[in-house]
């Protein structure tokens, strides 16, 4: 193994159970899209990303996609044990892309995405969802993507996009190319009970688990990983 | 920039001294480097209004032209050399800097590029005699594309250039991670006049002059900025005062 590899640089992920599965954390920097359909935990899933982040003394940067008022996000979120108010506004900044993005082109989306990452220096993004900005602009989509996850990267943080699929999809395919990282959380219909599961399908630059796993949905923890088999 | 990226201004821009060719080690977590490299920047350029030579090497140029713009760090004496643009595939604009077109995998080949700006094609000239001090953004990356031995050939012959070219010499500042590479920084750290630690909260923990632990001595920072004494330094170790 060489000097680089031993010391390829990760960040915990906050999540209970997941950073067994992946060497110890998410690489740093990287684009990981955590995918799934409605339900599936996913910003759930990234608010932990980034409050774990703030305990630890890191930055984090919230983009939200929905136009939903932040209001309303945070009384949902304040539900969790995990959700510390006090770093509102200061360890965890939230920033609303979805004025914006009824009337912008993807150039000048990735500017102020660039100028609101430059001025909050964040170690830890995420823009949640992603699938709404392909939807909404007019551009290409892919070269946005791609212009989009080279910029992050370089900005030295691990970005967390989480894509809404559709019924039959297993990712957003527009999106998963362009990423260092694909996790899938996954609802599925068993007897009478409707299970959830996760399962990283691509974490570049390590060894990860394959296969699905067990996750449940805590007030106190958020997501966790039940059943991983190392 | 908040208060305690202020202080670290202050702390470090303190520790830096005049006209030598000294070598400043930092050592902080790697999810720091970029905020420590803008800080070592604001330091430098206007604490102690030095003329500078920022080596990009992790990223493009560019980002770091606009984090500084951003955060209003005056560059009007920093003047690029982007080793990694060619590589980046990278849209974004911004300022124009000298390439070192070799990239990160010849990194020996660099002090030579510095010393003959003319032969390097890009009709950018960086006049190393006009410099004071060298930041590389940043030496870690260059275990990515460098064995270990040419890395230290690498600071072999930047040490003799950055002596060399001047009366005085140009300081250089280095920031890096020693938990993640050890071998790397215990060799820098053998070339460096001062280390200066940071905590994660990007405080000083700990300074050394030649391997010896000096004390660190901090004052509030209502002490440290008041009108217009921006770039005083009160902050400092004893062994500045």
């Amino acid at each position: 193994m060489s000097m680089a590899q031993a010391a390829f640089p990760r960040i915990e992920s906050g999540i209970p159970g997941l950073d067994e599965m992946i060497e110890g954390g998410f690489p740093f920097p990287s684009v990981i899209l955590v995918a799934g359909s409605a339900g599936a935990g996913k910003t759930t899933f990234a608010q932990k990303f980034l409050f774990a982040g703030a305990d630890k003394g890191e930055q984090g940067l919230f983009f939200s996609t929905l136009s939903e008022p932040a209001q309303w996000m945070l009384r949902y979120a304040a539900q969790f044990d995990f959700v510390k108010p006090e770093y509102y506004g200061k360890e965890v900044v939230y920033c609303d892309l979805g004025n914006m993005l009824r009337h912008c082109t993807g150039e000048e989306l990735l500017a102020y995405i660039d100028q609101k990452v430059a001025e909050v220096m964040p170690q830890r993004i995420v823009i949640d969802p992603i699938t709404v900005v392909g939807n909404m602009l007019k551009d290409d989509y892919r070269v946005f993507a791609f212009d989009l996850t080279t910029r992050l990267k370089n900005w030295q943080a691990t970005t967390m996009l989480t894509g809404e699929v559709r019924p039959g999809e297993m990712y957003p395919a527009e999106m998963s190319y362009a990423v260092d990282g694909v996790i899938l959380l996954m609802l599925s219909d068993e007897g009478d009970a409707r299970r959830k599961y996760i399962e990283v399908l691509k974490m570049r630059g390590t060894n990860h688990l394959t296969g699905k796993q067990s996750v449940d949905i805590t007030r106190k923890d958020g997501v966790i990983v039940l059943k991983a088999r190392f | 920039m908040n208060e305690k990226d202020l202080q670290l201004v202050h702390s470090i821009s303190a520790v830096i001294d005049d006209g030598s060719s000294s070598i400043y080690v930092l050592h902080a977590k790697y999810t720091n480097l970029v905020r420590v490299n803008l800080v070592l920047l604001k330091a430098f350029l206007e604490e102690k209004r030095r003329k500078g030579l920022m080596i990009t090497i992790d990223r493009p140029h560019q980002y770091v032209s606009h984090l500084m713009q951003l955060h209003g760090v005056d560059q009007s004496n920093l003047t690029f050399i982007d080793a990694i643009s060619t590589h980046a595939a990278d849209t974004k604009g911004g300022a124009v800097a000298p390439e070192f077109q070799r990239g990160p995998f010849h990194i020996e080949a660099l002090p030579d590029f510095l010393m003959k700006p003319e032969n390097n094609g890009s009709g950018l000239l960086v006049d190393l005699s006009k410099i004071d001090f060298i930041v590389i953004d940043n030496v870690s990356t260059l275990l990515t594309y460098n064995t270990m031995d040419s890395i230290k050939r690498f600071f072999e012959k930047y040490v003799e250039m950055v002596k060399s070219v001047r009366p005085g010499g140009i300081q250089t500042a280095l920031v890096m991670d020693r938990d993640q590479h050890p071998q790397l920084f215990e060799f820098v750290s053998s070339m460096a006049r001062k280390a200066i630690d940071l905590g994660p909260d990007m405080m000083v923990k700990k300074i050394s002059v030649m391997g010896v632990p000096v004390p660190v001595v901090t004052q509030p920072m209502q002490q440290i900025v008041g009108p217009g004494e921006l770039g005083t330094g009160v902050l400092r170790s004893k062994e500045v005062m």
